[in-house]
């Protein structure tokens, strides 16, 4: 099961607010084709999947996602 | 998985729900003694089992894998059983 570490991945750092390019990243992030729904798609292969390695992989990718 | 492991890895599903629920608790009440009390007790059971489940089976989690091959990946999965191992 996952837990949340409270922590960024990398800094992050603004240096100019933009709008609109905040818009496409929030969606990059969660929007339908984002890196959320990936994640989840990522998880729920993984138990097709015939090996331990590819199911480490893809367990490993979604976590990180 | 055999009897032994189950009552381990029990103790520290036990464990983890419990701080699960002090933590939601909390999220609402934070300065709730009580609540509090019961969260570290908690949490020291949980680092007891997590630490004797570890040392025996293997890591819970990727920060705790260790050499000198990589194990984590290793099944059973935790929603594999014996057959399907």
């Amino acid at each position: 099961m996952w837990t949340y570490d409270k922590k960024l991945q990398y800094p992050v750092k603004i240096k100019n607010t933009n709008p609109a390019l905040a818009k496409i990243i929030i969606t990059q992030l969660g929007g339908p084709d984002g890196e959320l729904a990936a994640s989840q798609r990522y998880l729920s292969q993984r138990y097709t999947m015939p090996y331990d390695e590819t199911i480490g992989i893809l367990t490993d990718i979604g976590t990180e996602e | 998985m055999n009897r032994e492991k189950m009552q381990h890895m029990r103790k520290v599903q036990v464990a983890s729900f419990l701080i699960n629920e002090a933590a939601l608790y909390l999220d609402v009440h934070p300065t709730n003694k009580k609540a509090l009390d019961f969260y570290d007790k908690a949490k020291k059971e949980r680092r007891e089992a997590v630490e004797k489940y570890e040392a025996t089976y293997g890591p819970l989690t990727f920060y705790n894998a260790k050499g000198p091959s990589w194990t984590w990946i290793q099944g059973p999965w935790p929603w594999q059983n014996e057959r399907e191992a």
